[in-house]
């Protein structure tokens, strides 16, 4: 009885934790009706999405987080912050300038700005407000160094960043974005600084006004008239513009569900239960990992189409979106397996390619808008739909094949569980799935080729991007080549596919690095010490393979000579 | 059967057709991409592509000798071509053989005809976008390789598949090589309301000799930069006068700085006495903001006749596109002398209208960028009106002329990329061919898995 229903608690508790937040948020009906305002739709970087957005994005860029604790350490959305912000000019209290949210990591700039060091290291413009000018000369001769095309070290680009930091709150707070006001008269999508009249006079047009309004009785705390201007305003937009009201409600919704990051740790909780399962009751722990697996995959399948609806592209139209893809694609991968061979690894390889690529996808994301409008030669929904999504399931079934073969090699040397029969069946999983990331590979990259003809007239340029995906087609071809010839074995593939997974993370990020690497540093730093520390734990994981034989604490795996010679020994 | 002397060349056939060779070949190509990319970061793309793939042998870091992407290619060919012959043997026998052995020729006619455009509509009329053109082409690939399946599968039976992808790889490595031999990629800079006839190759320079006395038309003589990176005297057939130069005083990127005192100054003549070559770096490809190299020589002019010195001169790419040519007067007749980016002169002109370019909403992010273009033929008494844009270039009599840059400074100049390469529709055939060897031989192991299932034990 037990065994039936612990997989079905560990599912309802799933659900408890995600449903509530299918519902849009809200506050009570006598209190400021935020979330209401975060739905307005509004356009930032050539994009129509709901304030609430606005708001998350750069606080995200600039706390590094989506929510806020003010100065007596409550916790409020990001949409609190921007509606202070922007209407500081009517607030007495001044709050925005008193909620600590600038992340400054930098101990230099903190001594600069004579701030004491806390745990958040988030401080306030009234903390550092009146020091600002300390900070001038340092920027110009950053800015002299960076226009001389001279290497910046990391406090001259923390300080870069501080400044950018600055400069969006600057521009939100006099309205330089987003662009608040809908097209009329002929204007296109215009920010409230070029929508207000120029002159003291003249009549506001009706949208100013209800902005007017919002923020004006926003920044006295008047609850009835801010809730009947936001009410007033989004009724009026509903009517006249359904569409983009439809969407930006959407997203704020989406915002709200934050899904990509429930399934996260939805997937961290599965790996948890798969590893549980191996310690015993292996059953039920494997049924429940499997279960909540399964559920998280359609909650990640699901935000997966929400995006691709809002965004109004095919699934991959950027890094951040790579992750979320390729994770989705390697979890299916896992859960069939899972399915078909009921090893338990399946769920391993699930759950570690879930949370993985959604954690890369949350890190990426500290960059700002995730669904950002595309340069004009991105602008092609064929070519993302076919070459980008081709090449991307080439990453994911590399990765998926490098997980078994890590699985392999780590089951065999630590433990006695990598039997003949897992081992053959880890085997069979390895290469099936590597004929498939050769066909994707291929494909892909023969794809990627096609669209170079096609738009620039020529196929093949070789440069970085390219040569990282031939790269991942080439190694696939040396792994089958290899097998076929009999070079290989169960270990030697096992190796091959942990190679791999360095070759992939090659070209997906290694080489953006390259092109990037020569113009900035930082954050790409950070980028290459985790690509050359992941590469080195491959490599270890590698090394642990070469042990001899006798070494390994499950059965030599490799049959013939080798498995001979430990056979005469144990005799 | 028994000779000595055959072990050793069976054993050396064994050895090229292994797999354990196409393992190791693999693995090079592996390593010479990605050094070819890392190189990348110090040196341009073309410098790379012809020191690290162009080429039979290339130097890493410009000395450790490795095997180049040539010298890989053709082993990969040779190993493939041996391993095939000695592992895969025609299945066919009789009328089916026949049968194969006709249809194989039907699907290589029609993989050739594809790749030859005898397929092709006329380019110019074409509004259609992307998806529907990329798929009418690949459409025509999977044709030609579907038919070319059904001879695989005739004459080998269960390795169908396997032969098919290899051809389209073997395709794929040819269309390669000869791209890299045949095609030429030119640029054309055309302002609103410009003609122009040729295309620039910004990658090599040529010095221009022009005797512009004949009113009705130019006589030209053009050096390659090859000529004069190699220095010494070069003959100029048709003018009255040979040049020397310097192999040292030849940059391949050169800035020009106005001449201090005390500079050394090898011009003896015209604008290098006021301005001096300054040697800079080549400029690395994968540099984002992809500036081209601006080369610069300083010539020495010799009348033939008489071998009366008429001075170094300093000719410089910068030179010519900010001031002009350089006036050089002997026996009489003035010379315009320019070191320019190499010119292909085309058989049609281009007329531009109009460039557009439209940003998103409220930003600075480019959203597209189109010329609106005339092509007037000359030759085939030809006139049609045209848009190009991104992701949607032209074809025209085999060239492809795309959307590349703009003046950025008036908005009003377009820069088009002009490729001159027949053989672009190969890859389409070949992307295809492997496609459907890789799909086809997917299917011959399931049809026969079940087979196998469905037999009791």
């Amino acid at each position: 009885m037990k065994e039936k229903l612990f997989p079905i608690g560990v599912l309802v508790l799933a659900l408890v934790w995600v449903l509530p937040d299918l519902r849009s948020p809200s506050t009570p009906a006598e209190t400021l009706q935020i979330h209401k305002f975060g739905r307005i739709p509004v356009v930032n970087n050539g994009r129509v999405k709901p304030m609430d957005t606005i708001a998350r994005t750069h606080l995200r860029i600039v706390a590094n987080r989506e929510s806020f604790k003010d100065k007596e350490n409550q916790s409020h959305p990001a949409i609190v912050w921007l509606l202070d912000v922007e209407a500081e000019f009517a607030d007495p209290g001044q709050r925005a300038r008193k909620h600590p949210v600038f992340r400054i990591d930098d101990p230099q700039i903190r001594e600069a700005l004579g701030l004491a060091p806390k745990e958040t290291y988030r401080y306030s413009i009234e903390e550092f407000g009146e020091k600002l000018t300390s900070l001038a000369e340092p920027l110009k001769k950053t800015h002299e160094r960076k226009e001389n095309g001279q290497k910046l070290d990391q406090y001259e680009n923390q300080l870069m960043e501080f400044e950018r930091h600055l400069s969006y709150y600057e521009r939100l707070s006099r309205f330089a974005i987003p662009h608040v006001i809908p097209p009329r008269n002929g204007f296109d999508w215009r920010t409230l600084a070029e929508a207000v009249p120029k002159g003291e006079q003249g009549a506001l047009d009706p949208d100013v006004d209800a902005w007017k309004q919002m923020l004006l009785s926003y920044g006295k705390k008047d609850v009835k008239a801010f809730n009947d201007a936001v009410n007033a305003y989004l009724g009026r937009l509903e009517s006249e513009r359904p569409d983009d009201v439809k969407r930006a409600s959407l997203e704020a919704s989406f915002n709200h569900l934050d899904p990509f990051n429930k399934a996260k740790w939805l997937y961290l909780v599965g790996f948890v239960l798969a590893c549980l399962a191996w310690l015993g009751w292996s059953g039920p722990f494997n049924r429940a990992s499997w279960g909540l697996l399964t559920f998280t995959y359609v909650l990640h399948t699901v935000a997966l189409i929400a995006r691709m609806y809002l965004s109004g592209r095919p699934p991959v139209t950027n890094l951040y979106s790579s992750a979320i893809f390729i994770g989705w694609a390697a979890v299916a991968f896992g859960l069939s397996f899972e399915r078909i061979y009921k090893l338990g690894v399946g769920n391993i390889i699930a759950a570690v390619a879930g949370f993985v690529t959604l954690q890369i996808a949350h890190i990426l994301s500290a960059d700002g808008d995730t669904m950002e409008v595309l340069q004009a030669v991105l602008d092609t929904q064929f070519w993302l739909a076919t070459h980008v999504t081709c090449i991307t399931l080439g990453y994911a079934t590399t990765y998926v094949a490098g997980l078994l073969g890590v699985i392999y090699i780590l089951r065999g040397v630590f433990t006695k569980s990598l039997t003949p029969e897992v081992g053959r069946s880890l085997a069979r999983m390895t290469y099936g799935t590597v004929c498939f990331a050769t066909f994707f590979s291929f494909i892909g990259t023969v794809l990627g080729g096609l669209w170079a003809d096609d738009s620039w007239g020529r196929f093949w340029g070789w440069d970085p991007k390219e040569n990282g995906a031939l790269m991942i087609v080439l190694w696939n071809a040396l792994f089958l080549h290899a097998r076929w010839g009999g070079i290989v074995r169960e270990r030697g593939m096992a190796m091959l596919a942990v190679f791999g997974n360095i070759v992939v993370s090659w070209s997906w990020f290694g080489v953006n690095q390259l092109g990037v690497g020569l113009h900035s540093y930082g954050f790409t730093n950070g980028v290459w010490i985790t690509f050359i520390l992941f590469s080195l734990s491959q490599l270890g994981i590698l090394g642990c393979a070469l042990f001899p034989a006798d070494l390994w604490r499950s059965k030599p795996p490799v049959k013939g000579a080798h498995a001979g010679e430990n056979g005469n020994g144990d005799a | 059967m028994n000779s000595p002397e055959r072990n050793p060349v069976q054993a050396a056939l064994a050895f090229l057709g292994s797999l354990w060779l196409t393992v190791i070949l693999l693995g090079l190509s592996i390593l010479l991409v990605f050094f070819g990319t890392l190189a990348q970061v110090n040196a341009g793309i073309w410098t790379v592509m012809e020191q690290y793939f162009r080429c039979w042998i290339a130097l890493l870091g410009g000395w450790i000798p490795f095997p180049g992407g040539r010298l890989l290619g053709t082993a990969l060919l040779i190993n493939l071509l041996i391993s095939h012959t000695a592992r895969i043997k025609v299945q066919a026998r009789g009328p089916r053989l026949v049968l194969g052995l006709a249809t194989l020729a039907i699907g290589g006619a029609l993989t050739w005809f594809v790749i030859s455009h005898v397929f092709d509509f006329d380019s110019t009329q074409r509004t259609i976008n992307p998806s529907q053109r990329v798929t009418v082409q690949l459409i025509q690939g999977g044709g030609a390789a579907a038919v070319l399946f059904v001879a695989c599968w005739l004459l080998f039976r269960r390795k169908a598949g396997i032969v098919l992808l290899h051809a389209g790889v073997v395709i794929l490595m040819l269309s390669e090589l000869f791209t890299s031999v045949l095609a030429e990629e030119g640029q054309m800079s055309i302002f609103e309301g410009q003609k122009i006839n040729y295309v620039e190759d910004n990658r090599s320079a040529e010095l221009a000799i022009i005797d512009g006395s004949d009113p009705e038309k130019d006589d030209v003589v053009a050096v390659p930069q090859s000529r004069l990176q190699k220095g010494g005297s070069i003959r100029l057939e048709g003018m009255p006068f040979d040049i020397e130069v310097v192999p040292e005083q030849f940059f391949r990127n050169a800035d020009l700085q106005p001449i201090r005192g005390g500079d050394a100054n090898p011009a003896t003549q015209g604008a290098g006495l006021r301005i001096r070559a300054q040697n800079r770096a080549e400029n690395s490809g994968v540099d984002t903001s992809s500036r081209v190299d601006l080369p610069a020589a300083y010539v020495t002019f010799r009348e033939r006749g008489s071998n009366s010195n008429l001075g170094t001169w300093l000719t410089s790419v910068r030179y010519t596109i900010e001031k002009g040519p350089q006036t050089i007067r002997a026996g009489g007749k003035d010379y315009r002398v320019s070191l320019r980016f190499k010119r292909t002169y085309k058989p049609y002109s281009v007329y531009l209208y109009q460039f557009k370019f439209d940003r998103y909403a409220g930003t600075d992010t480019p959203k597209d960028y189109s010329s609106y273009v005339r092509v007037d033929d000359t030759e085939r008494n030809t006139t049609r009106d045209a848009r190009i844009w991104m992701n949607n270039p032209l074809r025209y009599r085999g060239d492809t002329l795309y959307q590349s840059s703009f003046d950025a400074e008036t908005e009003k100049g377009t820069v088009l990329q002009v490729v001159d390469n027949a053989g672009w529709m190969a890859p389409y055939v070949a992307c295809m061919i492997v496609a459907v060897g890789l799909i086809g031989q997917f299917q011959l192991h399931l049809l026969e898995f079940l087979r196998k299932r469905r037999l009791p034990e």
